[in-house]
């Protein structure tokens, strides 16, 4: 090993962590409540740029998103288990745990089959969550309180703990999920999608490092649903449902996978879009959202991260430009 | 005992074609191979049964006394036989340099952790000396795709080989590389395998090659054996002549 070095993704979520939840008491509701919600499909879509960098486009990263809300839920609901960090923990492991057994044999797919077969999945547990009273039916499960370690606040400080509580939870997240990305076995995902014959002669196994993968994206869509559901108080069967999983593909267009950072910028841009174009054209909103889309994939391919490169670029020609004339 | 690898009557064909036909072929610890044969007499189907990436119909693989048909490559790799590609298998989009780095970090380095970070200065260092000692460093901050073959064809060779296997497999070194180069990029790998007693088994169209380099010559013409001797007997004999090599001094037949 190395010395260590300041890494300054890390140093970037931690300040950004830091300063998010000591100005929560002065940032209004509906932006605590709009952040939650973009936190938590960051992090699914954190999971859905890891497999998109061995090149395999999940469409049934919902599932999970799913399974970590409805866990939340129903230990709620017959437990009466009202911890926070318990109950995310608890969904975490229940996603991954599905993610694990459903790993030995959707590894072995590739490109649109391994998309396909995701999507199904995901489709066959939400018809059974929508019919399903032990899942509430259609209309979901409501989650009663929440508890952080022993505190039990109520009213607006209860929205306060809940959002400082989701952007902690999400910054460790994003950290480890930087750490899996930088190692060695990160770099091993990237070239799966390069050539998996080489890979395989040294002495790697592309099946079970795909199988590692899918298995930390559903830890990650666990977590995600597992925020969501705290953020709203309720979960429904449309957090499996296919948009769900588009959403999460969405945000990973927008933002590029350059780094970690990249799905939290998206998801936040993506729910700010959101809002302005529903409160803008009540009727008209998707359009929007499907004209940005459209903008991104013509002028932008490597999506929005790709701007600051453009940026940096630019002031770089720009100080080499006035250099040359200088002298 | 000092065989490194056994095939028995190794058998393979796809559909009608038949690629093998029962070969036998013993290699001895310390050998440099040459195999020689047209297009289509099964040479690099036998490579790709060697290194487990097929199995075969019927026969055996017997490497170091233990039966290994039908192991895939990455075991096999782990025990000792690495392989290199007629048309390089690389991480196009990589430069040359970070090609190097993966291949160290999982083959010298198994264990590599998640908690291991892959842009590590160390290994980077590593990967530049083995570059440097083929002499390709001046490509190493190159993406993969945009250097020249003979630079990718080392790459491939080098990425193989850094694990110190005991059996190389080469398949066609030195095609795609250029004629000046050819004597030298041989000259160097004998050099590599004899210091490190590694043994290996080279494809080649080039006789020259073969005759300047192996210390045995396995002739094969459809999926069989016809010859299997030093390299001056397989060439004198009539069969590889008549099948193979064409007439001497006339144009070197493919």
């Amino acid at each position: 090993m190395s010395r260590p070095r300041a890494d300054w993704t890390i140093v970037a979520i931690v300040v950004i962590a830091l300063a998010l939840s000591l100005a929560a008491a002065f940032i209004p509701g509906w932006i605590r409540y709009v952040s939650q919600n973009a936190l938590a499909a960051a992090l699914a879509s954190i999971g859905v740029m890891i497999l998109l960098r061995a090149g395999l486009l999940s469409f049934g990263q919902g599932l999970f998103y799913f399974l970590g809300a409805y866990a939340v839920a129903l230990l709620n609901k017959h437990f009466a288990v009202t911890d926070a960090a318990v109950t995310v923990m608890i969904g975490a492991v229940c996603a991954g745990a599905v993610a694990s057994v459903l790993g030995f044999f959707i590894a072995s797919y590739r490109g649109i089959f391994f998309s396909m077969l995701t999507l199904a999945i995901s489709m066959v547990v939400y018809g059974i969550a929508t019919k399903l009273s032990f899942f509430g039916g259609s209309d979901g499960l409501n989650i009663g309180t929440l508890s952080f370690f022993g505190y039990r606040p109520r009213g607006a400080e209860l929205q306060i703990m809940s959002f400082r509580f989701c952007i902690w939870t999400s910054a460790l997240c994003g950290v480890g999920a930087h750490i899996f990305l930088r190692s060695r076995l990160g770099k091993v995902l990237e070239a799966i999608e390069d050539n998996e014959i080489r890979l395989e002669y040294l002495g790697r196994s592309v099946r079970d490092t795909i199988h590692i993968a899918y298995a930390a994206a559903g830890v990650l869509a666990g977590i995600g649903g597992a925020l969501a559901g705290q953020a709203a108080r309720h979960v429904d069967p449309s957090f499996a449902y296919w948009t769900t999983a588009g959403d999460f593909i969405f945000v990973v267009l927008l933002s590029g996978q350059a780094s970690v950072l990249s799905p939290f910028a998206g998801s936040f841009t993506l729910e700010v879009l959101r809002t302005f174009a529903s409160a803008l054209f009540p009727n008209e909103w998707q359009l929007a959202l499907g004209a940005t889309m459209l903008a991104i994939v013509l002028f932008l391919p490597s999506g929005l991260g790709h701007l600051v490169v453009l940026i940096v670029r630019a002031f770089k020609r720009r100080a080499e430009a006035r250099e040359v004339i200088e002298q | 005992m000092t065989d490194l690898l056994a095939c028995v009557g190794v058998q393979k064909h796809f559909g009608d074609f038949v690629a093998t036909k029962g070969i036998d072929l013993t290699i001895d610890c310390g050998e440099i191979v040459g195999i020689i044969g047209a297009n289509g007499a099964g040479k690099t189907t036998l490579l790709n049964i060697i290194s487990g990436y097929l199995r075969p119909d019927a026969g055996k693989i017997i490497f170091q006394g233990a039966d290994v048909t039908g192991t895939p490559p990455r075991i096999l790799v782990r025990r000792g036989i690495a392989r290199s590609f007629q048309i390089p298998q690389l991480f196009t989009r990589s430069t040359a340099l970070q090609n190097m780095m993966l291949a160290l970090s999982l083959l010298v380095e198994p264990t590599s952790s998640i908690m291991q970070t892959f842009e590590d200065a160390r290994l980077a260092g590593d990967a530049r000396h083995v570059l440097a000692s083929y002499g390709i460093d001046q490509h190493a901050d190159m993406v993969v795709g945009l250097v020249p073959q003979g630079v990718r064809k080392l790459l491939d060779i080098a990425m193989a080989t850094c694990a110190h296997p005991k059996l190389v497999l080469l398949d066609e070194p030195t095609s795609g590389v250029s004629s000046e180069e050819k004597h030298g990029l041989m000259q160097r790998l004998v050099e590599r395998f004899t210091a490190a007693s590694t043994t290996a088994v080279f494809i080649e169209h080039d006789m020259d090659i073969v005759r300047q380099y192996s210390s045995r010559v396995v002739a094969l013409c459809d999926g069989e054996i016809i010859a299997d001797a030093s390299a001056d007997d397989v060439f004198a004999d009539a069969g590889v002549i008549q099948r193979i090599t064409g007439q001497p001094k006339s144009a070197r037949a493919t």
